[in-house]
């Protein structure tokens, strides 16, 4: 009789194990790690639209699909981490503009500090 | 020349092509399921159609009339499916411009390793998983005797079975090898013959063994793969919904 084989349901997270891990996993883990620190990065400088916010992932060289963004950015309000409000347009259904707590600047210096401990690790391994 | 539909999407109308709004239709109840599961995933799910909806406006405003479904599928490549959110990566986008030569080798190498999972965007009909086993069962729901031809009608992809169950009892009354000939079925009235013309007709034989060898269809799992279809958290879903309703009407009607 035949085998079904049920496959398991990983979680994306998980790495593809495909003739050993490579460089594009690698990378995306390195990506999925810093996304919310960049996105933080960005409103710290002005508030902005869903849009902005991905254009300027853009300009700074990380291309992230759009939709990546929503779950992120729902997840980070969740958090208090950020907040919205409403903006009517002429441009269009009206859009969510976000924008910093004071909770999430304080958790933004905080994150300048671990990203400054992990470079700091890196380069010091590079020399040595 | 296309059939097209008026939808709504945030409050505004757009002209859409039939096709177009069940590729549309398909995704958005896609991200749904997808995130119905998170906190905050109905607002997830919000905040993507408000987008497409920004999308089609921009379109509209460039005078395109009718949104087709080449317009939905370059829309929804470019806001991505939910595994490819989840990942926080773009994958095989040539559009992209520095990250395009690590991205389309990504979804090179996914296909070599021999992964079913899907990059598309069609959520539903392209299954993430294994492509779609079809396993003979027997049909209990659906069963005069054992439900062997109703499951066999199922796993030949029939929504009814009557076709076959008339053509098994023409075989087995008529065309039984056993007993020969048409003549002879026609020749006699089977008063007396008829115990052994059904007891031994080649036809019953077969029926039995089917019946005996052939496993019934238990599970949700058992009855998607009876019917060829594929086994994701959304078709187990639909099934056991579905399953419950028979159960309800065939309560009700033998009241």
């Amino acid at each position: 009789m035949m085998n079904i084989g049920y496959r398991v349901y990983l979680p994306s997270s998980i790495p593809r194990q495909c003739k050993g891990m490579n460089i594009d996993n690698a990378k995306s883990q390195m990506r999925k790690g810093m996304l919310e620190y960049c996105i933080l990065l960005i409103l710290r400088h002005a508030p902005a639209y869903a849009t902005d916010i991905i254009q300027q992932l853009e300009e700074a060289h990380l291309i992230v699909v759009e939709g990546t963004l929503y779950p992120l950015l729902t997840r980070l309000k969740n958090d208090g981490l950020l907040q919205y409000e409403w903006q009517e347009s002429t441009q269009g259904p009206p859009r969510k503009y976000y924008a910093l707590t004071t909770e999430g600047s304080q958790f933004l210096e905080q994150l300048d500090a671990a990203w400054n401990e992990l470079s700091n690790t890196v380069n010091i391994l590079n020399k040595g | 020349m296309k059939k097209n539909i008026n939808i709504n999407l945030c409050g505004v109308i757009y002209a859409i092509d039939e096709d177009a709004c069940q590729l549309l239709e398909q995704y958005l109840d896609n991200i749904k399921s997808y995130f119905s599961r998170q906190e905050g995933g109905e607002e997830i799910a919000d905040d993507i159609e408000n987008r497409i909806a920004e999308l089609f406006w921009e379109k509209k405003q460039q005078g395109v009339e009718a949104i087709d479904v080449m317009t939905v599928k370059t829309i929804l490549k470019q806001i991505g499916n939910p595994e490819q959110m989840t990942d926080g990566e773009k994958k095989a986008d040539t559009e992209s411009a520095p990250e395009s030569d690590t991205s389309t080798s990504t979804s090179e190498e996914k296909k070599a390793s021999g992964e079913t999972r899907s990059s598309g965007i069609y959520g539903k009909q392209e299954t993430k998983g294994p492509a779609p086993k079809k396993r003979l069962f027997r049909d209990t729901r659906d069963k005069k005797l054992g439900g062997v031809l109703s499951g066999l009608a199922a796993y030949l992809g029939m929504n009814d079975p009557l076709a076959l169950r008339i053509i098994y009892v023409v075989l087995t009354l008529f065309l039984a090898p056993t007993f020969g000939s048409l003549h002879w079925a026609f020749s006699h009235i089977p008063f007396v013959h008829v115990p052994h013309f059904l007891f031994f007709n080649i036809f019953i034989v077969i029926y039995v063994f089917a019946w005996i060898l052939i496993p019934e269809a238990k599970t949700a799992e058992d009855r998607l793969m009876m019917k060829g279809k594929a086994i994701t958290p959304e078709t187990i879903k639909e099934e056991v919904i579905e399953d419950e309703e028979l159960k309800k009407k065939s309560s009700q009607s033998k009241k």
